[in-house]
């Protein structure tokens, strides 16, 4: 826990939980729901538990060290951007453009797409990594090949390999064909639902 | 009795042609062996509490007086060496038909916090409490500490051979007080693709101060760490994007770029605060099997993990029950009832964690400690450490002890600056702190379990063969019941008193277990002990049952009722689990607020554990998907027979009844 005195107060009183998952704008519980109401719902996607919805307008992107979620937003041509709620170093934000579920190379800053936890309500993050495992650790370069993504880690231990998908290309399609895949136990998209804070 | 005598007097026969007694004089056989480590002078041994043996050099030595056939031999130390300490092993025995070389004497060059040259040291009270303030405006009570010194000056140990990652937002490598400490070239940055995870963030890192916690070097400058000859790996996981191979990597997944496959103990000062069940990734969990089960040559790396400083409430969107929300440390209103659940972080519920409470300089639950029964121990982790004087207005716990650690080098960045009021004279720069490497406001779960972690490094130190789950069990065995007294937060619903959080309980095993400790503080010179004399293997082989689910059951959970749902059962055979090490459960209900919902679990030797407590921050979340709770209280018990669940409406937000649609349990144990 760490915290500054000239927060302590808030911290203590209005928002003493001193660790959160997520970090939004103030709003109610019932403020969100209505704003989740309002959202386009794209392509269903199975992560690894749970089931997702494609949110064809909200994007996410990384914010440099010092940057501001709106700096960042403002840095890849989206300043009109509406911000949604930060995951860390991941802004997730609203725009009047909707996109596949691809992730977007924008004057050298990836954009990824956002999901919605169909249970939960929570937002995620697609990555554009893709979490396998092959039956055979030898088809790893093959599957990567025959599937047109670029094959990354593999960790033998787990018998899981990390691919990318290539970007511009749809992530929702990619995870479902590797997902019928015979040469694979289990496939799904990495989605960055919560992180982790110092507690 | 015969037989012996006639063994003794044909050996001592024979004896008198070849094999000598190590002295004319001497009848019998001599008993001796090796010292090691010798340095000071003034060391004398001693056998069955007679016959002073001065030892002036390493090597071999033996008493000069015998002992005979069949009797028995006690080495002892009779006065340590100027500046050491000397401890026996292999020292006391049955003579056989031979001279006893086997006595190990180890001298080492212990010390104490009380004459650390480190000039913080006799201010970090979570090493050595002697009610003082730690820069703080009072001070807690005398004796409350982790038990270290005897450890320190009975053993010198200080963690030598261990290596700990600090998996968090970062670690000044270059720091006066840890560098000597970190792994040349072993920590890695993911922001960067290079060994340096020194933060750039200028308000701040965390991981530098729990860094100090583990590893602070004795070297005449700010404090100590528990384990001040530890060797640091630092992983900015937190500062990152937290992909899954980030956390693979960081947590031994991973031999090169970085390097956390020689990791010993990862200290996870981390965690999330869901408002609503979630499982957990099974990567994460495929991660931390490999870990506990490859790492470490086999016996398996330790995984400290925080429990949560939720206690008061979660945040911005948590929902704390109403009736569970008035909780403050401004206005000092407590209920006793934790808005988090140990077991709403999916991490903490698997077998393969140590989960760690934090208390205050008082030896009571610090003031926003999350509670549950997936905690393991306990271990300081502070109040607040203000000076009323730079910062009036709250209560007093405020201005009692925080941790006294490592900050970002330098005023103008870090915790404590000389630009800002950062609500200590101590953090401001004030002396001794003018150069403002150090801070005293660290607290939180984040600075137990680094506590926990370096204890584990002494532990480790003093005995390399445990496994993750011997260590454990030391933890459990010898952990200090504290606030032995605190009575169970009871609540009155319809029908009756609802004990919604326990007090301190006994399970079957004799173990104590409390949902806000574990089974207690750490108490490192306990576990030391023990870990010296540990008999390895006593834990057979790690098993689990297997889920055993109930099926659909759809049983009504009353509303507001101290009756709770009609008891549900679920049988668990006698094999493969014959002693409990972890139960698992998991719950499917329907109810619109599951913050209203208590569960608890009583075993086949009726110990009743409640796993998530009634009025928490789930408040504002409808229904529970099979949400996975895990609970220590019934460590050593038989798993064999009837496990009977009960959920409990607490009426926290809502009046409606619910239901309870299914559960299942897995134990975990050999």
């Amino acid at each position: 826990m760490n915290i500054r005195i000239v927060a302590l107060y808030l911290v203590l009183v209005a928002t003493p939980g001193l660790g959160q998952e997520s970090r939004e704008p103030a709003q109610s519980a019932a403020e969100r729901a209505a704003m989740l109401d309002t959202l386009q719902r794209g392509k269903p996607i199975k992560g690894s538990r749970e089931q997702y919805r494609h949110l064809p307008e909200v994007f996410a992107v990384a914010r440099g060290a010092k940057e501001t979620p709106q700096e960042a937003i403002a840095r890849i041509g989206a300043a009109d951007g509406q911000l949604l709620e930060i995951k860390g170093r991941l802004a997730l934000f609203r725009s009047a453009r909707q996109k596949a579920a691809s992730v977007e190379g924008i004057g050298g800053s990836a954009v990824y797409p956002v999901v919605l936890n169909s249970r939960t309500g929570t937002l995620g993050v697609l990555t554009g990594t893709l979490v396998v495992k092959p039956k055979s650790m030898a088809d790893a370069a093959l599957i990567a090949n025959s599937r047109g993504l670029e094959k990354g880690k593999e960790y033998p231990q787990l018998q899981t390999v990390f691919y990318r998908v290539k970007v511009g290309a749809d992530i929702a399609d990619a995870a479902a064909a590797l997902q019928t895949d015979p040469r694979i136990e289990s496939a799904y998209p990495e989605i960055i639902e919560y992180v982790r804070l110092p507690k | 009795m015969k037989t012996r005598l006639g063994a003794a007097l044909l050996i001592a026969a024979a004896c008198l042609a070849g094999c000598g007694y190590g002295g004319a004089s001497a009848p019998g056989f001599t008993i001796g062996g090796t010292v090691s480590g010798l340095t000071g002078t003034g060391l004398e041994l001693r056998n069955n509490g007679a016959g002073n043996l001065p030892i002036g050099a390493n090597g071999a030595f033996a008493f000069a007086a015998g002992v005979l056939v069949g009797s028995s031999y006690s080495v002892t130390v009779f006065a340590q060496p100027s500046g050491q300490t000397c401890t026996v092993t292999s020292g006391s025995g049955t003579v056989g038909s031979a001279n006893v070389t086997t006595v190990n004497v180890t001298c080492v060059n212990g010390f104490s916090i009380a004459t650390a040259s480190d000039p913080l040291a006799l201010q970090q009270w979570h090493l050595r409490n002697t009610g003082q303030a730690a820069f703080a405006d009072s001070g807690g009570v005398a004796g409350m500490d982790i038990n270290v010194d005897p450890v320190f000056s009975g053993f010198g140990f200080a963690g030598v051979g261990v290596t700990v990652a600090v998996v968090d937002s970062g670690l000044e490598i270059a720091h006066e007080d840890l560098a000597a400490n970190v792994v040349p070239g072993g920590s890695w940055n993911f922001l960067n693709g290079t060994t340096d995870p020194t933060n750039t963030a200028t308000d701040g890192d965390h991981g530098t101060s729990v860094a100090g916690l583990i590893a602070m070097a004795r070297n005449s400058v700010g404090g100590i760490g528990v384990a001040p000859s530890a060797r640091l790996k630092g992983f900015n996981f937190l500062s990152s994007t937290q992909t899954e191979q980030i956390f693979i990597d960081s947590l031994g997944g991973s031999t090169a770029n970085p390097n956390s496959s020689d990791v010993f103990v990862f200290n996870q000062s981390f965690g999330i605060s869901p408002t609503n069940d979630i499982l957990i990734d099974p990567m994460d969990e495929a991660q931390y099997l490999a870990g506990v089960t490859s790492l470490r040559g086999g016996k398996g790396a330790l995984y400290v993990k925080a429990a949560g400083n939720g206690f008061l409430d979660m945040g911005v969107r948590g929902n704390c029950a109403a009736a569970n929300a008035t909780q403050s440390v401004v206005s000092g209103t407590f209920t006793g009832l934790s808005c988090e659940n140990a077991n709403f972080d999916p991490h903490n519920t698997l077998p393969y964690q140590i989960v760690t409470g934090a208390i205050n300089a008082s030896g009571v639950r610090a003031s926003y400690s999350t509670a549950g029964s997936a905690i393991w121990v306990s271990a300081p982790g502070g109040e607040f450490g203000r000076n009323a004087a730079l910062d009036p207005g709250f209560i007093s716990l405020v201005y009692s002890p925080a941790m006294v650690t490592t900050d970002q080098s330098g005023c103008a960045i870090g915790d404590s600056t000389n630009t800002v009021n950062n609500g200590s004279a101590f953090d401001n720069g004030g002396a001794p702190n003018a150069a403002c490497n150090y801070r005293n406001g660290m607290n939180g779960t984040s600075s137990a379990t680094p506590v926990t972690v370096g204890t584990i490094a002494l532990i480790l130190e003093a005995n390399p063969a445990l496994t993750w789950r011997d260590v454990k069990h030391i933890l459990a065995s010898t952990a200090r019941q504290i606030d032995a007294a605190r009575a169970a937060v009871n609540i009155a619903l319809t029908g009756g008193i609802y004990v919604a959080e326990p007090a301190w309980l006994t399970n079957a095993a004799g173990f104590k277990f409390h949902n806000w400790y574990g089974f207690g503080l750490v108490d490192a010179s306990a576990a030391v002990n023990l870990a010296r004399t540990y008999p390895l293997g006593q834990l057979g082989t790690f098993a689990n049952t297997g889920l055993i689910s109930s099926g659909a059951i759809n049983i009504a959970i009353p509303d507001n009722s101290v009756t709770g749902s009609a008891p549900s059962t679920l049988t668990v055979p006698t094999n493969p689990v014959h002693v409990i090490e972890a139960v698992q459960i998991s719950v499917t209900a329907t109810h619109p607020a599951i913050g209203d919902l208590g569960i608890e679990l009583k075993s086949p030797s009726n110990t009743t554990s409640v796993l998530k407590n009634i009025r928490d921050g789930f408040a504002g979340s409808a229904n529970l998907s099979g949400m996975v709770l895990l609970s220590n209280a019934f460590y050593g018990e038989n798993p064999a027979g009837v496990w009977t669940i009960k959920v409990v409406d607490g009426s926290g937000v809502n009046t409606t009844a619910g239901t309870l649609t299914g559960w299942s349990i897995r134990i975990y144990g050999h």
